[in-house]
């Protein structure tokens, strides 16, 4: 089953590079959808009818940043796995993406296949 | 290569790790180099990073001519068709490259027990002759790549010292 992404980026460049990382890296990639900001994305996804199994989200955003789009997003009920994709790493912000609802945590640079492993890793079956 | 009285061990590899990391690995392309940068800067667009902490504030400065970051650009969205429409999209793309390449380096700098934050990039164009190598500061890393036949400089300038509360 395909498998459909919600690309959250203020940056069009790195939504660009996102999706043409999804399109390699082996996986059966359905719809994608863009945001450019958490407000956007939260949006999309609590009043704007789009359905996705996956959100990948940058960190810093203006308007709303990452870690406060999850939050915001499980507070409304939305369940998708998302995966937080940043320039820095750190159990700091692995753990503040965590506690905010985040299912998974990739860094940039990363390549197609890494980030394929990534997706599969938070949409495996339990 | 400049000499580096860090107490930050092995500044330059961890720089030159940094570049190697997200060109090679996020591009896909070879790099060749590095070679000493020692006067002004030739590049023409500079991509600009900020670093800062208590005990170790910087900058981190990437530098390429037109056709080189357009080549960089090119090569990082999967193909010159898409740039065209867009002319954004190359100095986005730069910004995002020295972005990537700050995160590296923070994340090894981390790894040495001293944090740092980085800043929002910042990319200058029309900017050839504005900076050189050294630029005044006494703790320099700074050298040049050379990319699909197009040069690429990276600069690193940092001071240490504790900043009080």
């Amino acid at each position: 089953m395909a498998i459909d992404i919600l690309l959250v980026d203020d940056s069009a460049v790195m939504r660009k590079v996102l999706t043409r990382a999804l399109r390699q890296g082996g996986l059966d990639i359905g719809e994608i959808h863009e945001a450019g900001d958490g407000t956007e994305a939260l949006e999309q996804v609590t009043k704007g009818g789009i359905s996705v199994s996956l959100v990948l989200c940058d960190w810093n955003m203006p308007n709303m940043n990452g870690p406060d789009f999850v939050q915001e997003a499980r507070n409304a009920g939305f369940e998708a796995p998302v995966i937080m994709v940043t320039t820095e790493g750190g159990d700091e912000r692995i753990a503040q993406a965590t506690e905010a609802g985040a299912n998974g945590f990739i860094c940039k640079p990363f390549t197609p296949d890494k980030l394929a492993d990534a997706i599969n890793s938070v949409l495996a079956p339990a | 290569m400049s000499a580096i009285t860090s107490s930050i061990p092995r500044l330059a590899p961890i720089l030159e790790s940094s570049v190697r990391e997200v060109i090679e690995t996020m591009f896909g392309l070879t790099l060749d180099g590095p070679n000493e940068l020692d006067g002004p800067d030739p590049a023409e667009i500079f991509g600009i990073i900020g670093l800062a902490g208590k005990e170790f504030r910087g900058m981190l400065r990437l530098g390429g001519s037109n056709d080189g970051v357009r080549a960089l650009a090119a090569a990082f969205l999967g193909g010159e068709e898409m740039l065209e429409g867009d002319p954004s999209m190359i100095s986005d793309g730069f910004g995002e490259l020295v972005n990537m390449i700050g995160g590296t380096l923070k994340r090894q700098i981390d790894e040495s027990g001293v944090k740092i934050e980085l800043s929002l990039p910042s990319v200058m164009e029309g900017a050839r002759g504005i900076f050189d190598a050294r630029d005044g500061h006494s703790q320099v890393a700074s050298m040049t790549w050379t990319v699909d036949g197009q040069q690429l400089s990276t600069t690193l300038v940092f001071s240490e010292e504790v900043v009080e509360d």
